[in-house]
Parts: structure tokens; C-alpha cells; sequence
């Protein structure tokens, strides 16, 4: 397991915590996938291989920063404080979904106005032009808050990245865009994306500060991370960041990955889990026993598995509710 | 001679016929190669017609338009998969002040044998951002051609007819109808643009289904049966142009009409449809024509919300039994 080049930025508390939060997605991804299987429910989009980079970029933030994350942030969405049993109602579309009200598709669709998490699309890159707009208000309203903006390597491709990444380096807008870039826009790969695969070196173009990171190294990822949030609020302008990881299972449980990727391939990023190396580099320096991790990682499996269950016995939306909210 | 085959199937074998027949044809989208499409209309056709004439672009609709439209400006016949027909909005400006438009623009000069084909529809929790009918966005272009085939047939045949047109045409398929079987005749064959199809011949009320709307009214009328009403149902099948004779010659026999969509009614293309009947056969109906159309909701994503938002065939039976003068029947 290849430790991190990275110095140490944070506590050992704090490294445990980033763990607690991989093991926790993982957990509630896994367990997505078996409902799936045995037809308890109808969908998702995986997120495993993106935890470290999606924790050590959101713990960078403070409570009151926004983040505007991309379809596959669900361990975005846990380190700002979403429960598992919160998850699980919009797996389900019950109901009580705080995420979208049982209205949007679960696996990372979601908004979440108390922790300030803004509206996530399905429409790929829409979301970079908004994500500057709410660091514009930000900084008009003199909040002093920072933006942290997710998306994947193919949402480098749209006119909407390219417009919405300018508008942010104009006006030096405090937003840390980072591109977890898994090197699949679903199937198609990164050669056929960018002849550049260096995500960051377009950050030059932009006039703007530019990041590569190995995103599997959660130490590594942290400390650029926080620099980039540090650098925002310092009124110093965006940062684009490239996190390199691999993509671990299908693009959904709509797809084989084994069709465009192969075997090999598909074993090759086994080798790169975050979640893996992470707790290799935790017992590494004695803060963690492999048997620890094995605790913490079935506690969390238990709990997701019970709050799959209890979130299925909750009830479904109410048809007469059907037309609420179209308008304000 | 006729073999069943899938409706995706026999997309798939238009696109094949058509790109060993032309090699100005080729395909351009997301996912289209290895991946053989998000719904598996291209699988295979990497294999047997290599990268260059299926590319698999990156997650820019814009450029896959924009260089589509360049292309068939050019010469070539580019046949553009959409993932969604969501999707196409964003490329919303390319089609509709480009492609539409640069013909007459231009006097003439050039054009532009585009087809886009997409997906639409709801009815497979896939939720607002994914289960859009669409018909009117483009119904209402002029220098645009629509079509939605209903029918693995016309799928095939319409899809030749696009790919053979000099006009831009938007090809809007239903995820729906993608599983559903039915004859293909063998040989080439090509169905024109167009042109309604009268799917069933009745006396008692007309009604008129747009994309898989026309399946359902189908469905509708067969059940109807049940209760003594006779329902002459066409598929309009021709979003533009829309072929008026059959139905103002069904409705003057008629006297009743019920247009179906499976999108907004308002300001939809049964707007339309309501608006060109009446226009044509005032002095021929004997009651208001009535249209049915989707939830006025963003599509979500729960599967009760969902059903209760798409119509279905007995909503089709309700209100038709209210046009010919009939009680509800309880279910």
C-alpha cells in the first residue's frame, strides 16, 4: 500500500474521522447495491472509489461554506451531517426524503437547504455555473463563506464548465471546483474526453489556480483541499483541482462496466480503493488496527442495513401531494 | 413476408442498412460505441463500422450537435443519438437557430440531413430530469422535421425515411416502446414522413395518440369495445408536418374527438390538434373535443407519484365515455 506524500495537515482525530466517513458511505453504497439485487429498490449510482476525495474535500469546509456537489456525492453529503437513515428515505422515495421529497433519483440526487447543500441536477456540468452564482452572492452579501463545486471528468467536456469556471476566476469568486476524475464519462474514457488528461493545467487558461492530486490519497487530498478553501477565503479566487482516482463499480445499476472496461481494468482499480489505502496509511502509523477497521466498517454495514429496513416501512409520498411545490 | 422483432432492434437495423448502403451516414452521441447506447439501439455497430463512423463523443451536447449540423452542412449524413431528449436542451440553440434555420437563411444555399434521435417519455422512475415528452419544442419549429414511431415498423421505416431526408429531422423514440415486439417486413422498405396511421377503424369518436399515447388509445379502444363504443383511433406518428386528412375525415365521420399526449397538455401538441380539428370540422362535432395530457408536475421520482402523473388507458376510456355522452363506469 503506497503512503501519502502529503505532510501531515491534520490530527490524528481528525484522520479517524475522515475514515469513519468512508466507511459510512461505503456502507450505505453497499448496501444500495443489495437492495437493488434483490428488487427492494430500483436504482443507484455507485460513489465508491470517490470517498476519499469527496471527505477530505468537504471536511475542508466550515458549516456555513456551500457545497454543490455532483450525482455521485453521497460521502459529500455524509460528512455535512446527513444521516443513514436519511439516505435510505430517498433510496426509497418516502415520504419523509428530506433530500428531494421522494421526487428525485436517489444515489446523490439531492438538496439539502439546512446543510447547505444546493440542488444537485442530473444534467451533466449544469451545476458549475450555479456553484459560481452562489459564491457571487456570497461575496456580495459578504458572507465570507466558500463554495466547494464537485463534478466528474466528463462534465470537463460541457460549454456549461467552461462558462461557469471563467465567470469564477473573472470575478476571483470563492469557490474550490474539484474535478473527481475517475476517468469514465460512463463509458466513454478519458482519451476519447480531452487530449489533455491534466484536468488542473486548464486552470492556467482561466487565470486561476490549478491542482493535481492523487485523489486515493486522503492525507494528500486533504492538504490541497484545505489550501484551496484557505486560498478562497483569503479572497484569493477559485481553485481547480484534479483528483485522480478510479471509478470502482459501474457507472449505475443501469450498466456492466465489464463491457467497456474489461476484467483487467476492473481488477486494476479494485487496487485503488481509498477506502484501502486509507486504513493502510492509519495502522501504518499505529492510529488504527486492521481488526479496528474491520469494527468500524461492520458497525456502520449493520446500521446501514437497518436503516434500509426502516426506511422501507415508511410511507410513500401521498398522491395529493403529488402537485405541491410546483410553485412557490 | 414480416418477422417480430423489437422496436429497438429494428432502429438498430435501420441504422445498420442505411450506413452499409450511404457511407456519408454516421453516428455521433454518448455512449454509442462500446456501450452500445444507453438503451442498446447501437450495439454492435463499433464492431462493424469501426470509430470513425460511430463516435463515441464526450458529455458535450452542443459540440455533438453543432458538429453534426457542420457535417451535413458538408455532405455527410449524421445520425445523432441524444442520451435523453432531456438532454437536447442543451443543444436547444444549435437545433433550433441552427439546424432549422440555415437553410433559409441562406437562401437555399445549404442543408442540412441531420436526424437527432432521442428518447422520451416517462414511466421508468428516472424522474424530472429524464422523462421529458417533448413533441411540441420541436413541433413548433418550422425547418424541422418530428417524427414518433409507435410501432416497431414504422420505427425501421421512419428512421430510413430521416437519414434519406435533406431536412433536419428529430426522431423522437419512447423509452417505453424500446421491449415492445412487433412485424418488421423484410427487405428495404422506408414508411414516409408525414403521415398519420389509422390504427383502428370505429364509428362512435376519434381518438388521436401522440407517440406512445397512440398505443394506449389503442389499448383503450379494444376494451371500449365492452361497452358498445366504437373507437377509431390514429397514430399520428408525424409531429411535423401533421397529416390532417385522416383525421378531419375521422372526425366528420365521427363527430367526437379525444387527442391524447403523454406530455403538458397545455399549450402541447393536443393543443394543437384540438385547435386544427375544430378549425376543420366545426360545423361536424357533436361535442367539445377533449385532451388528455400528463400531471402539470416535474416528473418524480417515487412510483406512485409516477403513475398517477403519466395518463393511462383509462383515463383514454374516461374521457371517452364522457364525449359520446356515457356515465362513468366505476371501475
Amino acid at each position: 500500500m503506497a503512503t501519502t506524500t502529503a505532510k501531515d495537515t491534520a490530527t490524528k482525530e481528525e484522520y479517524l474521522q475522515l475514515h469513519r466517513w468512508m466507511c459510512m458511505a461505503k456502507a450505505l453504497d453497499d448496501r444500495m447495491h443489495i437492495l437493488v439485487k434483490q428488487g427492494r429498490a430500483p436504482f443507484v449510482g455507485s460513489s465508491r472509489g470517490h470517498e476519499g476525495i469527496q471527505v477530505a474535500s468537504t471536511a475542508a469546509l466550515s458549516p456555513d461554506d456551500w457545497l454543490v456537489p455532483h450525482y455521485r456525492g453521497l460521502a459529500n453529503a455524509i460528512v455535512r451531517g446527513l444521516t443513514m437513515k436519511e439516505w435510505m428515505l430517498a433510496v426509497f422515495a418516502k415520504a419523509g426524503d428530506p433530500l428531494s421529497a421522494g421526487r428525485n433519483i436517489p444515489g446523490g440526487c439531492y438538496s439539502y437547504h439546512r446543510l447547505n447543500i444546493a440542488p444537485v441536477s442530473q444534467v451533466v456540468a449544469s451545476w458549475v455555473p450555479k456553484a459560481a452564482g452562489i459564491a457571487y452572492a456570497a461575496k456580495l452579501r459578504g458572507e465570507g463563506t466558500v463554495t466547494l463545486c464537485t463534478f466528474g471528468d466528463g462534465a470537463t467536456s460541457q460549454g456549461a464548465f467552461h462558462e461557469g469556471v471563467n465567470f469564477a476566476a473573472v470575478h476571483k469568486l470563492p469557490v474550490v471546483f474539484v474535478c473527481e476524475n475517475n476517468g469514465y464519462a460512463i463509458s466513454v474514457p478519458l482519451r476519447l474526453q480531452m487530449q489533455n488528461p491534466n484536468v488542473a493545467e486548464r486552470a492556467a487558461g482561466y487565470g486561476m489556480a490549478g491542482e493535481t492530486v492523487d485523489g486515493t490519497d486522503v492525507p494528500a487530498s486533504f492538504a490541497t483541499c484545505r489550501e484551496a478553501v484557505a486560498r478562497a477565503r483569503r479572497g484569493e479566487g477559485p481553485t481547480l483541482i484534479d483528483a485522480k482516482i478510479w471509478r470502482l463499480n459501474s457507472h449505475t445499476s443501469e450498466d456492466n462496466q465489464v463491457k467497456y472496461r474489461g476484467t483487467e481494468e476492473i481488477a486494476e482499480a479494485a487496487r485503488h480503493d481509498p477506502i484501502s489505502r486509507f486504513n493502510g496509511w492509519l495502522i501504518d502509523r499505529g492510529w488504527l488496527t486492521a481488526e479496528e477497521a474491520a469494527v468500524v466498517q461492520k458497525r456502520y454495514d449493520e446500521e446501514a442495513s437497518e436503516a434500509a429496513d426502516w426506511a422501507e416501512q415508511q410511507p410513500d409520498p401521498a398522491p395529493d401531494d403529488a402537485l405541491k411545490n410546483v410553485f412557490a | 413476408m414480416a418477422e417480430d422483432k423489437l422496436y429497438r432492434v429494428a432502429l438498430r437495423e435501420a441504422l445498420t442498412e442505411e450506413m452499409a448502403r450511404d457511407d456519408s451516414v454516421f453516428l455521433i452521441g454518448e455512449d454509442i460505441g462500446k456501450f452500445g447506447g444507453a438503451y442498446r439501439v447501437t450495439d454492435g455497430l463499433l464492431d462493424r463500422f469501426g470509430p470513425d463512423r460511430v463516435v463515441d463523443a464526450p458529455i458535450a451536447e452542443e459540440a455533438i450537435i453543432g458538429t453534426a449540423i457542420g457535417a451535413a452542412m458538408l455532405g455527410l449524413r449524421p445520425v445523432v443519438e441524444m442520451m435523453t431528449i432531456n438532454f437536447s436542451l442543451i443543444a436547444y440553440d444549435q437545433i433550433v437557430n441552427n439546424a432549422a434555420k440555415i437553410r433559409y437563411m441562406f437562401g437555399g444555399e445549404a442543408k442540412v440531413p441531420m436526424v437527432v434521435r432521442m428518447p422520451g417519455g416517462a414511466g421508468h422512475q428516472l424522474s424530472a430530469q429524464h422523462s421529458h415528452s417533448f413533441e411540441v419544442l420541436y413541433g413548433l419549429i418550422p425547418g424541422l422535421l418530428v417524427v414518433a414511431p409507435t410501432t416497431p415498423e414504422d420505427a425501421k421505416g421512419m428512421l430510413k425515411s430521416a437519414i434519406r431526408s435533406d431536412n433536419p429531422v428529430m426522431f423522437l423514440e419512447s423509452m417505453s416502446l424500446y421491449n415492445v415486439r412487433g412485424p418488421v417486413p423484410d427487405g428495404d422498405y422506408t414508411t414516409p414522413i408525414g403521415k398519420a396511421a389509422v390504427r383502428r377503424r370505429g364509428s362512435d369518436v376519434t381518438i388521436v395518440g401522440v407517440s406512445r399515447m397512440a398505443v394506449l388509445a389503442h389499448e383503450a379502444a379494444k376494451q371500449l369495445e365492452e361497452e358498445d363504443i366504437d373507437a377509431e383511433v390514429i397514430d399520428l406518428r408525424s409531429i411535423r408536418p401533421i397529416d390532417w386528412n385522416p383525421i378531419v375525415e375521422s372526425v366528420k365521420r365521427t363527430s367526437r374527438a379525444v387527442v391524447v399526449e403523454e406530455g403538458w397538455a397545455t399549450y402541447g401538441a393536443t393543443a394543437e390538434l384540438a385547435a386544427g380539428i375544430q378549425e376543420r370540422c366545426f360545423d361536424y362535432l357533436d361535442a367539445p373535443i377533449l385532451r388528455l395530457g400528463g400531471a402539470q408536475v416535474p416528473m418524480p421520482y417515487s412510483l406512485p407519484l409516477e403513475k398517477m402523473s403519466i395518463p393511462t388507458a383509462e383515463d383514454i376510456k374516461r374521457l371517452v365515455r364522457r364525449t359520446v355522452g356515457k356515465r362513468e363506469v366505476d371501475a
